[in-house]
Parts: C-alpha cells; structure tokens; sequence
C-alpha cells in the first residue's frame, strides 16, 4: 500500500535579480527584475507503508523544499501529493496528525523551559491521552535516555540531547509518517549510532514510513533498503541501496601486502585493473568488479610473490555518490573516470 | 473550552520561563508604568496650560486618552510581540514549526507569549477611569456600562487587526516591523488628543482608512458629546464594535493568505 504518492512535483520560486554596484542598486529600486528558480522540477515517487528512504542530493538539490511541501510547509507551484490520503498543503491540520517532522538544523521545543514542559505541552496540542504519553515516554526513554536531562531548559542541553529531545517530541503523537531532515547533522558516533537504533526500532515496531535527507552515508548504509537521489531539483536514481551500489560503485580496491618491495608491476594490467600504486610493500589495486574479480587477481598475484596479507574494501556508499554528483554536473568529465 | 485551556497551560510554561530571569521580570514592569505615567503628566502640563482643547478639559482628554490606552494594552498583551517577532521567524525559516501544528498558525504563535509587561498600562488606566469618570459625571447605569464594554471590545479589536495586518507585512517584505512600530506608535499619537483639532485629510485617514479614530474618538463622543460630535456622521458614535468585527476579519484574511504565501528559506 503506498502511504505517499508523489506526481509531477514542481516548485519554482520567483527571486529578485539584483544588479551589480551603485547603479545595479538604485536599478532595482525601482525597476525590479524576477527571476524564476526551480528547485523541485517534475518529481514522481511513491512510498510504501513502513518504507524508509533516504532522500539525498548535494547541497541546494531541493531536498529540503521536497520535505518541506511533504509535510504541507509549503505549497507545491504544480503536481499533486497524497500522504495518508490528504493533500498536504490544502489539509494541513488533519495532515499534521499524520506526521512527525524533524528538522536537524533547529529546535521545535521552547528554548527557555525544561524538555519536560515542552513534551507536555505537545500532549496537549496533539490531545495524547495521559496513560498513552506516559508509556511512551518510557519506551523513548529507553532508547534515547531522557530522563537524564528531562528537566533541564533546552538552551542548556548539547546538540546530542537536544536531537533526541526532538525526536521524541515529533514522535509522540505516533505519527504514520516521520520526515527527518539532517538528523545526525553535527552529532558525534555514539549519538548518531543512538538515534539511528532508535529509527529503527520506531520503524519496525509501529510499522512508522520514514524519510530521510543526510548527508551521512552511514545513515543511509544503516538505516535505508531504498535511496531517491536528486539533483538540481530533478530525480536521477530510485531504487535499493544495492542497485545503487551495482550501477555507479563497481570498483573495488584491494590492499595486497606482500614480504618483498615488487619492482616491477606492470604485468599486473589486464582488463579491469584500473590503477596501482604502490608504498613500500604494500600495493593498492582498483579493478572493476563486474569484468575481474579478487580471486583473479590475487591468483596472478601468488604465482609470483609472496603475499603477507590482504583486504578488499568496496566503494563507500557516498563515494557512489559523489560520482553521482558530479556526473551530472559534468558528464564528460565523470564519464572519464568511470570508465577508466 | 478546549481553547482556553490551552492557552493557559502556554501561558503557565510561558511565565515560567520569564521568571528565570526574574529582575528584568519586574524591570519592565516597573519601566512600562513609569513611561505612561510620564504621558500623562505630559497631557496635564500642557492642558494647565491651556485650560482646554476645543472645549474638552483635563478629564475629558484623560478619558479619551485612556480608552486608548486600555484597549491598546490588552490586545498588545496578546497579539503585539507574536507580530514583532513574526518577521524574524519568517526570515529565518522558523514559522515553518509553527506550520506543522494541528492548531490553527494564528492561535499558534499568539499563545506561545504573553506580555505580562502590559499589566502595567492596564493597571494604570484603570486607575485613570476610577478618576476620571465621576469627575466627568458620566452617569454608571447599565446602558452606559453595556456601551462601555462594546466600545472596550471593539477598541480592543481595531488595535488587534492594525497589529495583524501590519505583522502579517512579513510574509512579503524582509523590514516589517518598521510598518508595525509606525502603525503602533507614531500613528497611534495623533489618538493623545480628540481628532476633531486636525486637519480634514488626517481625519478621514483615523476614521476610514486606519480607522483609530473607533478606538477612542467617536466613543468618547457618546459619552461626552463634545464638539465636533457630528464628524461625518453622528451615528459613527456607535460604530466601534462594528467596526471592530469588521477589521478583525480583514485582518484574519490577510493574514491566510500570507501564510499561503510564506516561502520558507533554503536548508
């Protein structure tokens, strides 16, 4: 069952063009020139109950202006949304019933009063009955481990406490969709590692949709079966994370140790091998999966010297990505060095 | 009351938090009767001087004054800092929280403060009208006293939708507090004295464009039938509460459609 449909998505923004120096200034004092700036252009996709995606782009993609119109924040210029059977936009009240939003970069709880207060007041905006919000305090509190700055004023809390302090007030209402926006920004390993077990848990035990935007790529790794990238305010890949890794991260790098320095490693090229560099005894190897595996390699390898040790590392999922990026900024260019 | 209720537990949180920093808590408090006791001795200072304007005395501008003054500062403890701090949420994206509530964006950001300060002005006109009133001689019957709160609530709705309208500015221009301080301030002044004394233009300006003049003027002239009662029309002498109503609903709209219009900002 789709929970979010999403059909030719636009958002364009008029934006004052502004002159250069004193005479561009007073120009446009008086004759001001728009300009039309598209950041969501032409979007379809469609997500599934219980679904999370992770939604990713380089900076100024339309990622955020994709959530924010999600979540009924702003109006779409053309095309239609269905989360849950409303139209964000035009039923934003019964809509935010439906949603849990978290934006990474700012608090959605009082800044002068204590954590407690905050979630207190949320009972009462979303009208949670007292027993409901108690248990599921409790269950929050075991995974995020709250209680150990429940009653301290947000301004005072690190950047670590106040995310979990957000993601429990965006979720206590049990929302069927949660939208995150850069949750792990700025948190240090064990906090990200935290909230990311605790996403999880919310997914798989309420069955909660969850999409994402991060530019952590070990968010994606953990957390999401399926990744939507955009650029420039269009879609370039839907699909799992291990397609994704197929199609633009076939290379791999193998680190072979060997007892002696190899003077001479020119006979190692054979089709696949893309580029060796060696330090000392140790030599990395960039092949493409898909024409020459490890074992072939390693074979030619062994007949020749004595081999110490090895590892083989795959392509970094925000490695894939980057190439994504710039692929298409550049094609050429990046057409290059993909293909060796 | 679903409604109230709320608002009294943000109200509740809200106060706590001041309380936090609880010398400025009583600073400002002390500051805003102390700057509006100032005006009015100002009012006396130059009435002394005079005797009075176009026939209306101390007492009688007093009480012009603080119809005022009353009505200002209940609906400035409501509805003035939500507007003030509007443009700053609009500017850096954070009426985009206030969006995904399930209660109305309004209600929202108004009942997320409160400005107790106000408690000084209100203080300090009810003083005035304990003053005021006998020496003038209005009679206290219920008539009077129904009118009274009419032209309270009214007065009380005017100065809300002036507040609202010039705070809802943000949604289309970046420096709308400015539009805001001229509309509260410097506007609002020519209210100290009956408009009767200005220029045609600023008349027609406070009755039919700003209509401030509903807020102290054409009440006044109920109750005190001064000169210059017939300004435009003496049934404008009831108009307040209408007035009111309709002021608020022009505002209520124009402010949905600069939510509707509001764009968010980038990240």
């Amino acid at each position: 069952m789709n929970i979010i449909t999403v059909n030719n998505l636009t958002k364009s923004y008029l934006v004052q063009k502004r002159e250069q120096g004193i005479k561009g200034t007073f120009q446009s004092l008086f004759n001001r020139k728009h300009e039309k700036i598209t950041a969501v252009s032409n979007i379809n996709f469609q997500i599934e109950k219980g679904e999370i995606v992770g939604y990713l782009g380089p900076n100024g993609a339309g990622k955020s202006t994709t959530i924010k119109m999600l979540s009924g924040i702003l109006s779409p210029t053309n095309g239609n949304i269905d989360v849950n059977g409303l139209s964000p936009f035009s039923n934003r009240k019964e809509h935010s019933l439906n949603i849990g939003v978290v934006f990474g970069q700012r608090t959605q709880l009082w800044w002068d009063i204590p954590v407690s207060e905050s979630l207190n007041l949320m009972r009462h905006m979303y009208k949670i009955p007292k027993s409901d919000y108690l248990k599921r305090l409790e269950v929050f509190n075991e995974f995020l481990d709250l209680n150990q700055f429940i009653n301290v004023p947000v301004r005072q809390l690190s950047l670590g406490q106040r995310m979990r302090a957000d993601l429990c007030a965006a979720l206590l209402h049990q929302p069927e969709v949660l939208f995150l926006d850069e949750p792990t920004i700025g948190l240090d390993v064990v906090v990200k590692d935290n909230i990311r077990t605790f996403i999880q848990q919310i997914n798989e035990n309420l069955n909660t949709t969850v999409i994402l935007t991060t530019h952590d790529m070990s968010d994606i790794e953990k957390l999401c079966n399926r990744v939507i990238v955009i650029d420039q305010g269009s879609k370039v890949y839907d699909g799992t994370v291990k397609e994704l890794k197929k199609t633009y991260g076939s290379e791999e790098l193998i680190i072979v140790e060997t007892e002696n320095k190899i003077k001479d490693y020119n006979y190692l090229f054979s089709p696949g091998i893309l580029y060796v560099e060696q330090q000392n005894n140790t030599l990395f190897i960039t092949y493409n999966k898909s024409k020459i595996s490890s074992s072939v390699i390693l074979k030619i390898l062994m007949n020749k010297e004595e081999i110490l040790d090895f590892t083989i590392k795959e392509t970094e999922i925000d490695e894939v990505i980057r190439r994504m990026y710039i692929k298409s900024l550049n094609p050429i260019s990046a057409g290059g060095a993909m293909n060796e | 009351m679903n409604f109230i209720k709320l608002y009294i537990r943000f109200i509740v949180v809200f106060l706590k938090s001041k309380m936090e920093y609880r010398f400025s808590f009583f600073m400002d408090l002390f500051t805003n009767v102390f700057t509006y006791s100032l005006l009015f001795v100002s009012i006396w200072v130059i009435l002394n001087k005079f005797q009075h304007i176009q026939g209306w005395g101390f007492y009688e501008v007093m009480f012009l004054y603080n119809l005022n003054l009353f009505t200002y500062a209940i609906s400035g403890m409501f509805i003035k800092h939500p507007m003030l701090d509007l443009e700053k949420m609009v500017q850096n994206g954070d009426f985009d929280s206030v969006l995904i509530k399930p209660i109305d964006p309004l209600y929202h950001i108004v009942v997320r403060q409160f400005e107790y300060t106000f408690f000084g002005h209100i203080l300090l006109s009810i003083v005035v009208f304990c003053i005021s009133v006998p020496k003038i001689g209005i009679p206290l019957n219920s008539f009077n006293i129904l009118w009274f709160a009419l032209f309270i609530i009214g007065g009380v709705l005017i100065h809300s939708s002036i507040m609202i309208i010039s705070g809802s500015m943000s949604f289309w221009f970046v420096k709308s507090t400015s539009i805001l301080e001229m509309g509260i301030y410097d506007i609002r002044s020519f209210l100290n004295y009956p408009i009767s004394i200005y220029q045609n233009s600023i008349q027609i300006f406070l009755t039919f464009v700003l209509p401030f003049a509903f807020v102290n003027f054409y009440p006044a002239q109920f109750f005190l039938q001064k000169e210059g009662n017939d300004l435009f029309h003496p049934l404008l002498q009831f108009g307040t509460p209408i007035v009111g109503i309709i002021t608020i609903f022009i505002a209520y709209y124009i402010w949905s459609v600069g939510v509707n219009n509001y764009q968010s900002t980038g990240s």
